[in-house]
């Protein structure tokens, strides 16, 4: 079996019971992919990307073209999937920067899977460079969810 | 943290799910490929207006084989000459879409039209009204008022008392109006 058999036979796995399904669909969306013997499985991405800049602007692309009928809606979504994922794979494996963050813990909250933190007077550091914020907002996924 | 390595990434990211997308889609008939390119365009000049990437917006409208009063080109059925060069952005001069009323061409950046967004990440607030959604001067899902914003994933959370620690990772940061990516993160805060 090649890796990717592999990581989606894993994926199918920890993902088949129906609790867990429901709770992704919280904040992914599942497509049923078949591979090259007929094999179903279920493709989880994090929604959470669509929330950035780049994200924002591809959804907004995608209504246009949706609302002007130069697109269906069901292409537009397995363009975005396929937003979900390369934009993953550029910040796992393309992206190098390191930074540290300090601030005060204003709120937590852990939901569905998902942290959210509001920090207050919160200092970034990189290795060149640092940013200062008086309130930020910050929201994490589980990246076990996505384990290869 | 530099910018131009943000705009680099952004660039190969929407690179990459644009050639995905044609291995997947174009090839296989479901799309063509000029629907593909439009949608590259658009969603490219809607990121250099933003400033998250560099690049250059053409300015004067290319020849267009399926014109779309929404994109901003006029659509000229009212018999008024326009050259598709040039289409007018003269204030006061309004080309008439048929059966749509009057349209003036934007060239000024973004619409303001907020519509909702049929693939924007979606809460489940649906329900009717109830106690639940009682305005909390703190309420974390009031997004509006943070303009700085971090998605990411997590490795752990710990806590002892009240200092929590963090591993981040694959993370995009909008602070200070910068976009800054980053790989991993270690998180120190204090409660």
């Amino acid at each position: 079996m090649d890796t990717e058999a592999c990581r989606n036979d894993f994926i199918a796995r920890s993902f088949a019971k129906t609790e867990e399904v429901q709770e992704l669909k919280k904040f992914s969306i599942q497509r049923f992919e078949f591979d090259s013997v007929g094999r179903s499985y279920v493709m989880a991405t994090f929604e959470l990307y669509r929330r950035s800049t780049i994200g924002m602007c591809l959804t907004e692309t995608l209504d246009e073209m949706v609302q002007s009928g130069t697109l269906s809606p069901e292409l537009a979504i397995q363009v975005l999937v396929q937003f979900d994922k390369s934009m993953t794979e550029a910040l796992e494996s393309q992206v190098k920067t390191k930074v540290t963050i300090k601030g005060h813990l204003h709120t937590y909250r852990f939901c569905d899977n998902v942290w959210t933190f509001i920090l207050q007077d919160a200092m970034f550091k990189s290795e060149d460079r640092q940013e200062n914020v008086s309130q930020v907002k910050i929201v994490a996924c589980d990246s076990k969810l996505l384990t290869q | 943290m530099d910018a131009s390595n943000t705009s680099d990434a952004y660039i190969r990211i929407t690179n990459d799910v644009i050639s995905k997308s044609r291995n997947d889609l174009v090839f296989t008939g479901e799309l063509d490929e000029s629907v593909l390119t439009e949608l590259h365009s658009i969603w490219r000049r809607k990121m250099i207006q933003a400033g998250v990437i560099r690049g250059t917006i053409e300015t004067s409208s290319p020849p267009i084989q399926n014109p779309n009063p929404l994109h901003g080109y006029a659509q000229n059925k009212s018999g008024i000459d326009s050259d598709p060069q040039f289409p007018s952005t003269e204030l006061g001069l309004s080309i008439k879409n048929e059966g749509e009323g009057l349209y003036i061409p934007q060239q000024d950046g973004a619409s303001d039209d907020i519509k909702p967004s049929a693939f924007a990440p979606h809460d489940d607030d649906d329900e009717s009204l109830n106690e639940d959604d009682d305005y909390e001067e703190d309420d974390i899902n009031d997004d509006e008022d943070i303009p700085h914003l971090i998605m990411c994933q997590f490795d752990y959370v710990k806590k002892r008392k009240n200092k929590w620690e963090c591993k981040l990772k694959a993370g995009v940061m909008q602070i200070n109006e910068k976009n800054i990516l980053f790989s991993e993160t270690k998180g120190d805060f204090t409660f």
